[in-house]
């Protein structure tokens, strides 16, 4: 298996795989938020309390969680290039941060959105928004360490360390996050977490959600086949497909 | 240095320990530097706010923790930069011995010098201001266990942002928003001891932050070292 | 723990790129015990970026590097073990006297000394600036500060980037005839200088990087 991983992870065979593959998933992926639009936005009824100020669930929850779980693609990405030498990895971790962090800009500005009829104010410390305030720090700690660094190999590497750093961090970050909201405001109660939410709009919600995912791995593919491409420019191999690209 | 001794891990960390600690004390005009950025830090805030004591009593170990956390920030690029230029980061990297052990002596040197000294000042400070004797107490507990933290964690952003321009600010960057538990913890213990709750929790708490970051951040500071040498 | 394997450093089809340009491709070689490499080459040639690739301290961009038939990666323990090092800065401390940073750099290096701090520097033409701050000598004596380290110790591989800098012709001679002691001790070494090296010639190889084609 790992092998076979080792293959696939191979900046040829990515570059080739990823090529049908990225089309393949925009497609998926403009289905779905067509599909999950209209669920979320005319299909579900609006909410009791909230009326149809809620919609903006269907925007907020996908990015809040990709926000997340982009971040630990790339410190898992960055661990393959650091420890097991996989060129990909850096590669992956390189191309996915900037993607996260439009995510986490997504998720506070429509948390903010969210909360503006609701609290009176575009911003409250409430915990979540405070952790995803500090996420969206991490990752432009990350993008301004990459810009830094000249040389694209040794900029990819350094960010490994970061990324890896970072993601030990971000729980013990959200945990005493938890702590001081608690603390100092006592429980609030949040509109984030739903205890229950009704079928006919959790189907939407989930179907946003693979949307998001579908969307974030397409572009993640076409940001890192690009990225290849500079890293391996002078590989006959990149060299070859310039050469057939010009022919064609 | 004893004979018998040489060739070992543990010499060329005292080596380590050793030359960090005599470039300090040979430059000792720096040292103050960050203790008096501290104390305008500290006092810049009553300007701010006015001179409502109770106020500012309460806010006191909030402040204290913030000009802490912001001076020993500036202090960071010495763990790595001048080794850097001058060549002996490479010397460093290339010692057969464990490059985690040697930047976690790093670590200690500058906690040693870049903290140390700040710990003191705060507590004469806040007793200065008049802040009781348990919060003072239970500030003074928390930044001594806190503290390592910030080193450890900050010698890791000197590595990571070692000879790059600008380094100082995307140092300052990178770390900052690691140190927030550090922070919470901290000041969280100061405010509940003010108010005569007990802070085992936070204590707790600091001291396992303390534990992670010394057996985690020595091994990603190498990482990190190594992948900027190269 | 010492490694095996005869001394001998072997580089196959190495890559370096350096930003997007490569540097060097396609460099093999294998050096051994008991000779001395003189690497030459226009400025920009990728001679202090292959020193710091045979030293373990960049990664090669392709290719293999093997050091006593063990491969070597980024801060190879077995490598670093064996190596002494001159870089391009040549690691002296300005704030600290000849003789602290000597026995800095031998603590750090850790392996039996041969000499001692003061007899090695004695032995570069340092005898009298033993207690003197680093900060005060000319880049010359810097340079002879940072050879005595090669002279304290008893490691089999050395690299050294433009060793001559600065160097009067005593202490040209000075490395020449280091150089020419450890080949004959058996040991190897990588030297980048343009200069001719006045050396055993039957021990001395010479690489020289081709001219830079601009892309």
């Amino acid at each position: 298996m790992f092998e076979g991983l080792h293959k696939f992870a191979s900046p040829p065979h990515f570059h080739a795989i990823s090529r049908w593959l990225s089309p393949t998933l925009y497609g998926v992926s403009l289905l779905l938020f067509a599909l999950g639009l209209v669920g979320g936005l005319v299909l579900a009824p609006a909410d009791y309390q909230q009326g149809d100020s809620f919609r903006i669930i269907y925007i907020h929850v996908p990015s809040a969680w990709l926000s997340m779980f982009v971040y630990m693609v790339m410190a898992g990405a960055g661990a393959c290039g650091l420890i097991w030498k996989m060129k990909m990895g850096d590669i992956v971790a390189r191309a996915a941060a900037p993607l996260g962090a439009s995510f986490t800009f997504l998720a506070l500005v429509t948390g903010s959105l969210w909360g503006k009829p609701m609290w009176g104010a575009w911003w409250v410390w409430d915990a979540r928004l405070t952790s995803e305030l500090i996420l969206l720090f991490l990752y432009l700690g990350y993008i301004a360490l990459q810009a830094a660094i000249e040389d694209r190999r040794v900029a990819a590497r350094t960010g490994a360390v970061l990324a890896i750093v970072g993601v030990v961090n971000i729980p013990i970050i959200h945990y005493s996050v938890e702590w001081w909201s608690t603390l100092h405001q006592g429980p609030t109660v949040t509109k984030f977490d739903q205890p229950s939410i009704a079928t006919s709009m959790l189907i939407p919600l989930l179907t946003m959600t693979l949307a998001f995912k579908a969307f974030f791995i397409a572009a993640l593919l076409v940001r890192t086949r690009c990225e290849i491409l500079e890293f391996e420019q002078h590989t006959s191999w990149v060299r070859e497909l310039v050469r057939a690209e010009a022919a064609r | 240095m004893s004979a018998a001794a040489h060739g070992t891990a543990l010499d060329a960390a005292r080596a380590v320990l050793g030359r960090d600690l005599s470039r300090a004390w040979r430059r000792r005009a720096e040292i103050l530097q960050p203790l008096v950025f501290f104390a305008i830090t500290v006092y810049l805030f009553p300007l701010a706010i006015g001179p409502a004591e109770q106020t500012l009593r309460t806010l006191l170990p909030a402040i204290v923790w913030v000009a802490v956390l912001l001076s020993m920030t500036l202090t960071l690029p010495d763990v790595f930069a001048a080794d850097h230029a001058d060549g002996s980061l490479d010397l460093l990297a290339l010692s057969p011995q464990p490059l985690a052990l040697l930047v976690l002596t790093k670590a200690l040197a500058h906690w040693l010098v870049g903290a140390a000294p700040l710990l003191v000042l705060a507590a004469a400070m806040c007793a200065v201001f008049g802040v009781d004797a348990y919060t003072l107490r239970a500030l003074m507990l928390g930044l001594v266990l806190g503290s390592p933290v910030l080193s450890l964690i900050g010698a890791l952003g000197s590595a990571l942002t070692v000879g790059l321009r600008g380094g100082t600010l995307l140092l300052a960057l990178i770390t900052l928003p690691m140190y927030i538990p550090v922070l919470i913890f901290g000041t969280s213990a100061a405010r509940n001891a003010s108010l005569g709750l007990p802070v085992e929790a936070e204590m707790y708490l600091l001291s396992g932050l303390s534990v992670l970051a010394l057996t985690l951040t020595p091994w990603a500071t190498a990482a990190a070292l190594r992948a900027r040498l190269g | 723990m010492t490694a095996h394997g005869p001394l001998a450093l072997v580089a196959r089809d190495l890559l370096c790129i350096r930003g997007d340009e490569p540097v060097f491709e396609g460099l093999s070689f294998t050096a051994r015990g008991g000779e001395i490499w003189q690497i030459a080459g226009a400025n920009g040639a990728g001679k202090t970026s292959l020193l710091r690739i045979l030293a373990g301290l960049a990664p090669a961009a392709g290719g293999e590097l093997f050091w006593r038939e063990r491969a070597i990666a980024v801060g190879a323990e077995h490598l670093r073990r064996d190596l002494s090092y001159l870089g391009h800065q040549p690691g002296i401390t300005g704030f600290l006297s000849a003789r602290e940073n000597l026995v800095y750099a031998l603590r750090l290096a850790g392996a039996a000394p041969r000499l001692d701090a003061d007899a090695a520097l004695a032995a570069v033409g340092l005898g009298d600036f033993l207690a003197a701050p680093a900060r005060r000598l000319s880049a010359g004596q810097r340079q002879r500060l940072a050879l005595a380290r090669f002279v304290a110790t008893a490691t089999p591989l050395w690299i050294m980037d433009e060793p001559l800098t600065a160097l009067d012709a005593e202490g040209r001679a000075l490395v020449e005839r280091l150089l020419d002691a450890h080949a004959r001790g058996g040991g190897l070494a990588l030297v980048s200088t343009h200069h001719a090296l006045a050396v055993d010639p039957a021990r001395l190889r010479r690489y020289e990087f081709p001219a830079r084609i601009a892309a």
